[in-house]
């Protein structure tokens, strides 16, 4: 069992065999820093408990694909990442610090596929991007590839 | 992720995503958005300056090129021709490889006018294509092109390649030249200059143990092929076999991939190397053009002048087979690479339905209408007869494989029933003249006279006829004016008088033969052959032997020749086996 901390000082306990898909913690066991508690300044417990739930979930990845549980773990991430902008971009954020790459994979890809679709506005207000582009200068930009700013597809709401 | 190393510039734009207590790295922004399909990445270009920043970083471009292409992604290119539509007959279209229901039409590359557009070789997204004599690399996706450094080139003997270098990091153009002298040249993009490059690959032929150098597809039956760029060597077809380049330049590089069989199919071009080893091959269906006859469907009808031909077989000389002209004979025979191209056809009916055949239609109709098609060609233009076109046997046994038939040289072969005919007109006292009368009319008189020559009108300003039949301008609609016509005196004195001014020897400049497409030259090396040649001289020194008023010089070399002919009898099974059955010499014969 590895002890992990969040920067809110709440420690959880993860099997070994869940914790080692982050290259991170695994290379700190290897060289022999994890013997007590692990710290991670740079996330929340609330944070963590996502990412905690998401590798106890894989942790048997080889097997799921023998025993046919395949379609079990691309339901539980579909239901994974099915979550708000900012807790999506903390998870996204630890899976960077913790370097996970399955989990990085999985959220940058949801990310993607939400704002494929969507208008300049929308992607501004989802994110909560102000603009600070001049007018002129926006403009120029829809000159560049008209077509790419015009379709049927174009989706300007902002869920 | 982070084990990324990732060497770059950092913006100096403080990189924060506003009021929302979201921090996202750019490094993190990068990795969302190369997950994103270009149309969206160049909509968010607006979203802020960082994201067009970042967006517009050429490292971005690299990384987004870098990323393994899925299936999915990849796409074919697909060129189709039409009518008149504007801007251009051309239209481009993309399509899934994994399934023909994703096909989805592409603005055109360029907006102004094109003739023809020519695809000559695709890689990384990019295509290298051809708008006229105009080179010029297109991003479909990004609807841009870029013009390339003039070079001069011509569709049938050049071929184009577009590939990656590693080594130097940039993209490079191989241009290959089969006419005449072979050359490969390259272009690199970087530097905007093309260099020659000197060693050719070359590998040792199987069957004669010989080393020979390596083209793509060094024969002239088949038509220059694009180059195709994957797994970084260029690879083409040529001989059955598959080939590639592995490295530029360097001869070992050249591999045999794997022999090919076919059954019974002339052309396969290599357009895609899957990545489990599965190969996209293109094969051309049976059309007019794999005959040898689209010249004739293009030239299409052009009246008789009755006077003319008449004047012209009054001075056919059956012992040389030559129009005889007090200027000197008619030029040898190696003006001939015409003959393909200069027939003429009544057909309109047949050959729209031939138009109407597509990809679905049955494989039993397309052959039901191409056969009836070469039956009204055969029996009913080339080789009629003065029997109600009725068609020989020979012919129809011919026709019996389409695929075989198309290897013949017709255009030798119609040229003996050529001169048997004007050989019967001339010397019997027949009245009547039988077969392709046309090519006396325009091939031989119109183009070579001058003072018979009738005026084309010039070429429309959108019009582009560089492929089309030398005698298809006289389908623009004729201004008779100046030359002699219908009145048989005239035409006669017009022969009669003929200086060297006003006689065209050689009608098919080497510029012109150069534009002809590949189909023309099929069968050349039977009409260039001397074997040709010697059976007229051959015929003459019969004559001459004959003939009681013979010098002894002549007679000297006459028999001479006519024993050269009986050890060089064995010339003839080669020609027979071009030209078909063995009806070739009766033909000769008359």
């Amino acid at each position: 069992m590895v002890k992990l901390k969040s920067n809110d000082d709440k420690e959880f306990e993860v099997e070994e065999a869940a914790v080692i898909q982050s290259e991170m913690i695994k290379n700190m066991i290897e060289d022999g820093c994890a013997t007590s508690v692990i710290p991670l300044p740079n996330i929340d417990s609330k944070t963590l408990i996502k990412v905690i739930e998401y590798l106890n979930k894989h942790i048997n990845m080889g097997k799921a694909a023998e025993t046919g549980e395949e379609d079990d773990l691309k339901e539980f991430d579909e239901q994974f990442v099915n979550m708000g902008w900012e807790e999506l971009f903390d998870v996204i954020m630890a899976a960077n610090y913790l370097n996970i790459h399955e989990l990085m994979e999985l959220c940058c890809q949801s990310a993607a596929d939400r704002l494929k679709n969507k208008s300049v506005r929308a992607v501004r207000e989802m994110l909560k991007i102000t603009n600070d582009l001049t007018e002129e200068e926006e403009q120029e930009i829809i000159n560049d590839a008209p077509w790419a700013f015009e379709g049927p597809e174009i989706d300007d709401t902002v869920n | 992720m982070s084990a990324k190393v990732l060497k770059r510039k950092h913006f100096q734009i403080e990189n924060r995503m506003e009021a929302t207590g979201i921090h996202l790295p750019e490094q993190i922004v990068e990795e969302i958005l190369s997950r994103l399909p270009l149309r969206s990445l160049l909509r968010f270009k607006c979203v802020s300056k960082i994201w067009e920043a970042l967006i517009s970083d050429p490292y971005f471009h690299k990384m987004m090129m870098h990323q393994s292409p899925d299936s999915n992604s990849q796409k074919l290119l697909i060129r189709k021709m039409f009518g008149d539509t504007a801007p251009s007959r051309f239209k481009f279209y993309s399509s899934s490889l994994s399934t023909f229901e994703d096909v989805q039409q592409l603005d055109p590359p360029l907006t102004h006018y094109v003739g023809r557009y020519h695809i000559f070789s695709s890689f990384d997204g990019l295509v290298l294509l051809a708008a006229d004599t105009q080179l010029f690399l297109w991003n479909p996706l990004t609807r841009e092109t870029v013009l390339l450094p003039y070079t001069e080139y011509n569709i049938i003997y050049t071929s184009f390649g577009l590939g990656y270098d590693d080594a130097t990091d940039g993209y490079k153009i191989l241009k290959l030249n089969m006419r005449l002298k072979h050359s490969m040249e390259i272009l690199n993009l970087k530097t905007g200059f093309w260099r020659e490059i000197c060693n050719h690959p070359t590998a040792v032929c199987p069957r004669t143990g010989y080393e020979m150098e390596l083209f793509p597809l060094p024969s002239k039956h088949i038509p220059m092929e694009p180059l195709v760029y994957v797994h970084g060597a260029f690879h083409w077809i040529g001989d059955l076999m598959l080939w590639a380049m592995k490295d530029y330049g360097v001869e070992e590089s050249w591999i045999v991939l794997c022999t090919l069989q076919f059954n019974g199919l002339a052309i396969a071009q290599p357009r895609y190397r899957f990545p489990d080893r599965e190969l996209l091959l293109y094969a051309p269906g049976e059309s007019p053009h794999q005959f040898g006859i689209p010249g004739i469907v293009e030239v299409e009808n052009i009246s008789y002048d009755v006077e003319l031909i008449s004047a012209l077989v009054k001075r056919w000389r059956p012992e040389t087979h030559t129009f005889y002209l007090r200027i000197g004979w008619e030029p040898p025979l190696d003006c001939f690479c015409g003959i393909r191209i200069i027939l003429v056809s009544k057909l309109a009916a047949y050959v729209k339905e031939l138009d109407d055949i597509n990809d679905d239609t049955p494989e039993i109709e397309v052959q039901r209408r191409v056969r009836l098609y070469l039956l009204w060609l055969c029996g009913g233009t080339l080789f009629s007869d003065k029997f109600n076109s009725k068609i020989s046997l020979d012919y129809l046994i011919e026709m019996q494989d389409l695929n075989a038939m198309s290897t013949k040289a017709w255009g030798t072969r119609y040229m003996f029933k050529y001169t048997s005919c004007l050989y019967r007109a001339s010397t019997s006292s027949s009245n009547d003249i039988c077969g392709f009368l046309v090519l006396v009319q325009v091939l031989w008189a119109w183009k070579r006279i001058i003072p018979l020559q009738p005026v084309p009108h010039p070429l429309g300003a959108n019009h582009y006829e560089a492929l089309a039949p030398l005698a298809r301008k006289w389908r623009r609609g004729i201004a008779h004016e100046n030359e002699a016509r219908n009145i048989l005196f005239i035409i006669r004195d017009v022969l009669n008088d003929l200086t060297i001014e006003q006689f065209i020897w050689e009608p098919y400049s080497e510029e012109i033969r150069n534009e002809l497409p590949v189909w023309c030259y099929r069968g050349e090396p039977i009409w260039m052959a001397r074997a040709m040649r010697y059976e007229i001289i051959y015929r003459m020194a019969q004559l001459i032997l004959r003939d009681p008023r013979a010098t002894s010089e002549m007679y000297e070399f006459a028999s001479e020749v006519a024993r050269e002919g009986g050890r060089r009898r064995s010339t003839r099974p080669l020609m027979s086996t071009y030209c078909g059955t063995g009806s070739l010499h009766d033909h000769v014969e008359g």
